[in-house]
C-alpha cells in the first residue's frame, strides 16, 4: 500500500491495475520492461510537449508584436522600476527551487520543504509585483488600450502571468503533498515537474523581459 | 490463470457513470468522442441543407422555414445575416467539431493504444480531461444559436475588422464572444489530446512494436497530434488578441480611419494581415491534422481488404511525415490576394507545390496497395476507395490555386469551395466513413449491415459528385462564395437552374446519411455479433475481444514479432499473418 501511495499519478495504468498487469509499454512508474519506449518518464516526456505548446504560442504572440513594431506609431514608455524587481525575485525563486531538488536528493526532506515553500512564496510575491507594476502603469496613464505597445506589453506579461499563477498552484499543491510526506530522494517526481516548469517560466519571463525592454 | 483474470475483472467493477460517462477508458472516450462528432455531423448537414435552399429558391417564401426558424426567416424567407451566419457555422462545425474532434477524437483515442498494445492512453484522466472540455465547447457553440443576436456570422475564418468590431453587425456581437470562447476550449482539449497521443505512442508500445512496425494509423495519428500541438497554439495567440479587440479597446487587428455607421472608429493603427497570417498558420496545417488521420485509415482499410501489404510502407510513413513539416509553412497561399508581398506569396507558391510530392507519393502507394489485390468490397472498402476518387479531383485542383496568377481569378470563388469539399471536406468524411464501417465491429462488439452500407456509400459518393464537381464550372464563370444571392447579375444567374440541381443533390446524399444513422444506432444493439477478427486483419486491435475489455488485453500484453502488413505471404497458411505468431526459425 506504501509503495502504491508513492506512485507518481500519471503512471495511472498501475494505479488503475493495482499492479496485477505488467505494463508492456514500460511507462508506468518510470520502469522501462521494453527497449522501445524512449528513455523518459512519460510524464516529464507529456510536459515537454506542453511546454513546447507553451513555446508556439509565446512565438505566435511575440511574432505578432515584431511585425507590429517595425510599422510604426509605437508609444515609448519606460517601465517601472518594480519589474527588475520582480525579475529578480523569480530568478531568485528559480535559484531557491533548484537548492530545494538538491536537498530532496539528498533526502534533506525538512531543509528542502522549507526551501520549496520560499520558492512557492517568491512565486506569489512576483505575482503580486506585476500587479503592483501594471497599477503603476496605469497611474502613468498608460491603458490596455492607449497605444498598440501598451497593448501587448499586458498581453505579453499578462499571458505569463497567467502560465506562473498555474505554476504557484501547482507549486502550492506539491508543497501541501510534500507536509503529508509524499517525496523522498526516490520519490520525487511530481517535485521535478514543477521545477521543470518553473525553470521554464523564468527562462520565459526572461526573454519577454529582454524583449520588451528592448523595444520600449 | 482463470482464476487471475476473474479476480481482476471483480476488482473493476465500474459503475454505469465511471464506464459510460466519466470514463478515463480511452475506448469509451473514444466512442464519446464519435457519437458527439456524429452529432455535430447532422447539425453541419442540416446547415448546409438551409443554403442550399435559399441558393436553389432566392426570395421564395417557403412557410416552414419560419416555423423551423422563427425570426430568423420571417415570411419564410431565410435573411442575410442568418445566411451569413449558417456559412460561419457549417464551417467552423465541419471543420473542427466533426472533422478535427469526431475524426481525431475517436480514432486517435480507439486506435493509438489498442494498435501498439498499450492497456490505455498515457495520462487517462487527461484524456478523460479532453473530451469534456469538448464537451463544454459543444455547448457553448450550440448555446450560440439561441441567442438574441444569434451566432457568429462573420464566416469561420473570422477574419477582422468585421469580427473584431462587436457592433459591426448583429452576427459580430454575442454570437461571436461564444465563438471565440467556444473555441479557446476546443484547443485546449485538443491540446489535451494531443499530449496523450504523442506521449502514448512513444512510451507505451508493447514489447517488439518498433517504430517500423506500427501500422501506417498510428502513423498518421502521431503526426496529426504533433501538427495539433504545435499550430492550435498561434490559434489561441490569434483569438485571445481578437478577444483583446472586442473586449478591451485594442488595435491588433482594427486599422486606423475606420468608420462604422458614420461614427468614426475609437481603434487605430491595428493590422488585420496579421490576424490573416496567425489564423491561417494555424488554419493550414488544420487541412492535414483533418486529412492525414482520414488517409492512415485508408491505407490500413486499403491494405486489408485488398489482403496485399500496403506499398512502400517507410515511404509512406515518410510521405506523411513530410506532408505534416511541409504544411506548417504554406499558409501563405490563402493569401496571395491580401496585399502581402508577392516575394512572399512566391514563396508561398514553391513551398505549396512541394507538398503535392509527398501527396502524391501517398496516393500512388496507395493506388498501388490495391493494384492486382484481391478486392474485397466491404462497405469500409468502397468508403476508403470513395476517398481516394475525392481527394484525386480535390488535389489536382489544388495546383492551380496554389499558383498565385491563377488564384487571384479564383480567389473566393465556388471553384475554391469545390476543391477544399473535395479535398479535404467530404474525402475526410469519407475516410471517417470507411474508419467507422471498418472498427464498428471491434467498438461495439457488434456487425453494421452490408447492404445498407453499401447504399450509404452510393448515395454519398455519388450525390457528393454531383454537389461539388459543377461548383468548379461555377468558381471558374467567377460566382462568388459566401454570396446570399445570385439573382442580380447575369454571370451568376445563368446558374440559377445548376443550383437547383446541386440541392436536390444535397438532399439526395443527406437522405444517404439517414440511412448511416440508422444503420449505426440499430447496430449498436441489434447489429449480428462480431467475432475477433471479422476483416482477418493482422493488427494487434483485432487479437483481442470485440469490444475489447477494460485494459484492452488479458493478463498480458501482447508481443509484436512481425510487421503490420503481412497479408498473402507466400507460403502461409493463411492470407494473413497477424503481428502476435512468432517468426518460425529454421534450422537445419
Amino acid at each position: 500500500m506504501v509503495i502504491e501511495k508513492k506512485r507518481p499519478k500519471s503512471g495511472a495504468m498501475d494505479i488503475d491495475f493495482n499492479g496485477t498487469y505488467s505494463n508492456g509499454g514500460g511507462g508506468g512508474a518510470g520502469g522501462h520492461s521494453s527497449s522501445y519506449a524512449l528513455p523518459v518518464q512519460p510524464a516529464k516526456f507529456g510536459l515537454w510537449l506542453f511546454i513546447s505548446a507553451i513555446i508556439m504560442l509565446f512565438s505566435a504572440l511575440t511574432s505578432a508584436y515584431i511585425v507590429r513594431h517595425s510599422a510604426g506609431n509605437w508609444l515609448r514608455f519606460e517601465m517601472p522600476e518594480i519589474f527588475w524587481f520582480n525579475t529578480f525575485v523569480l530568478l531568485l525563486s528559480s535559484l531557491t527551487i533548484q537548492l530545494s531538488y538538491f536537498q530532496l536528493r539528498r533526502d534533506k526532506v525538512a531543509s528542502f520543504k522549507v526551501l520549496f515553500a520560499i520558492s512557492t512564496f517568491l512565486g506569489l510575491l512576483f505575482l503580486a509585483g506585476q500587479v503592483m507594476g501594471w497599477n503603476q502603469l496605469r497611474e502613468m496613464g498608460i491603458y490596455v488600450s492607449t497605444n498598440p505597445s501598451s497593448s501587448f506589453f499586458y498581453l505579453l506579461t499578462g499571458a505569463h502571468a497567467v502560465h506562473l499563477a498555474g505554476g504557484v498552484i501547482s507549486l502550492i499543491y506539491v508543497f501541501v503533498k510534500s507536509l503529508l510526506g509524499y517525496y523522498s530522494s526516490r520519490n520525487k517526481l511530481g517535485v521535478e515537474l514543477c521545477i521543470t516548469y518553473w525553470h521554464f517560466l523564468d527562462i520565459l519571463w526572461l526573454y519577454l523581459f529582454v524583449f520588451i525592454k528592448v523595444t520600449t | 490463470m482463470a482464476i487471475h483474470t476473474e479476480h481482476t475483472e471483480v476488482a473493476h467493477k465500474q459503475s454505469f457513470i465511471t464506464k459510460y460517462i466519466f470514463s478515463t477508458d480511452h475506448k469509451t472516450i473514444a466512442r464519446q468522442y464519435l457519437i458527439t462528432g456524429i452529432f455535430w455531423g447532422v447539425v453541419g448537414m442540416i446547415l448546409s441543407w438551409l443554403m442550399r435552399l435559399q441558393l436553389a429558391y432566392p426570395n421564395q417564401p417557403m412557410p416552414i422555414l419560419e416555423k423551423i426558424l422563427g425570426k430568423w426567416a420571417e415570411g419564410g424567407i431565410l435573411k442575410p445575416e442568418f445566411y451569413v451566419a449558417l456559412i460561419t457555422m457549417h464551417g467552423t462545425i465541419m471543420v473542427f467539431f466533426l472533422l478535427t474532434a469526431g475524426l481525431s477524437g475517436t480514432f486517435s483515442n480507439y486506435l493509438i493504444p489498442l494498435q501498439i498494445g498499450a492497456r490505455d492512453m498515457a495520462f487517462p484522466v487527461l484524456n478523460m480531461l479532453s473530451y469534456w472540455v469538448f464537451f463544454a465547447a459543444s455547448v457553448v457553440m450550440l448555446a450560440s444559436f439561441f441567442i438574441q443576436t444569434g451566432p457568429a456570422a462573420v464566416g469561420w475564418t473570422f477574419y477582422p475588422p468585421l469580427s473584431a468590431l462587436k457592433n459591426s453587425i448583429p452576427g459580430a456581437d454575442l454570437g461571436a464572444t461564444l465563438w471565440l470562447i467556444s473555441m479557446a476550449l476546443f484547443i485546449v482539449s485538443s491540446l489535451l489530446g494531443a499530449l496523450n497521443y504523442i506521449t502514448t505512442t512513444l512510451n507505451f508500445r508493447t514489447k517488439g512494436m518498433s517504430m517500423g512496425r506500427l501500422p501506417i494509423t498510428v502513423w498518421g495519428m502521431f503526426v496529426t497530434a504533433i501538427l495539433g500541438l504545435l499550430s492550435f497554439p498561434v490559434l489561441l495567440a490569434g483569438a485571445v488578441m481578437l478577444i483583446f479587440d472586442r473586449e478591451f479597446g485594442t488595435s491588433f487587428f482594427v486599422p486606423s480611419g475606420l468608420v462604422l455607421g458614420g461614427q468614426p472608429v475609437p481603434h487605430e493603427g491595428g493590422n488585420p494581415i496579421l490576424w490573416q497570417h496567425l489564423f491561417w498558420f494555424l488554419g493550414h496545417p488544420e487541412v492535414y491534422i483533418v486529412a492525414i488521420p482520414a488517409f492512415s485509415l485508408v491505407g490500413e482499410i486499403l491494405a486489408t481488404n485488398a489482403r496485399k501489404p500496403l506499398f512502400a510502407y517507410k515511404v509512406s510513413v515518410g510521405a506523411i511525415i513530410g506532408i505534416g513539416a511541409l504544411s506548417m509553412i504554406v499558409w501563405g497561399h490563402h493569401m496571395y490576394v491580401s496585399g502581402m508581398n508577392p516575394v512572399l506569396g512566391e514563396v508561398f507558391v514553391i513551398t505549396t507545390l512541394a507538398i503535392s510530392f509527398p501527396t502524391a507519393i501517398l496516393v500512388f502507394n496507395y493506388l498501388v496497395t490495391i493494384w492486382r489485390g484481391n478486392l474485397r468490397f466491404t462497405p469500409a472498402m468502397l468508403f476508403a476507395l470513395g476517398f481516394l476518387g475525392l481527394f484525386i479531383p480535390g488535389a489536382l485542383t489544388g495546383a492551380f490555386l496554389a499558383t498565385a496568377p491563377v488564384d487571384i481569378q479564383l480567389h473566393d470563388t465556388y471553384f475554391v469551395v469545390a476543391h477544399f469539399h473535395f479535398t479535404m471536406a467530404t474525402s475526410a468524411a469519407f475516410g471517417m466513413f470507411a474508419g467507422v464501417y471498418h472498427w464498428f465491429p471491434k467498438m461495439f462488439g457488434r456487425m453494421m449491415n452490408d447492404k445498407l452500407g453499401k447504399l450509404h456509400f452510393w448515395g454519398s459518393f455519388i450525390g457528393v459528385y454531383l454537389i461539388f464537381f459543377p461548383m468548379f464550372f461555377q468558381g471558374i464563370a467567377g460566382v462568388p462564395r459566401r454570396y446570399y444571392a445570385f439573382t442580380e447579375y447575369n454571370f451568376t444567374s445563368q446558374f440559377l437552374g445548376l443550383n437547383k440541381f446541386i440541392t436536390i443533390a444535397a438532399f439526395v446524399a443527406g437522405a444517404a446519411q439517414l440511412l448511416f444513422l440508422f444503420n449505426f444506432f440499430w447496430s449498436i444493439f441489434k447489429g449480428k455479433k462480431a467475432d475477433k477478427n471479422p476483416w482477418k486483419a493482422t493488427t494487434l486491435e483485432w487479437q483481442t475481444d470485440s469490444p475489447p475489455p477494460h485494459g484492452n488485453w488479458g493478463p498480458e500484453t501482447p508481443v509484436v514479432y512481425r510487421g503490420p502488413y503481412e497479408y498473402s505471404v507466400p507460403g502461409a497458411e493463411e492470407d494473413y499473418i497477424p503481428q502476435t505468431v512468432p517468426v518460425k526459425v529454421e534450422t537445419k
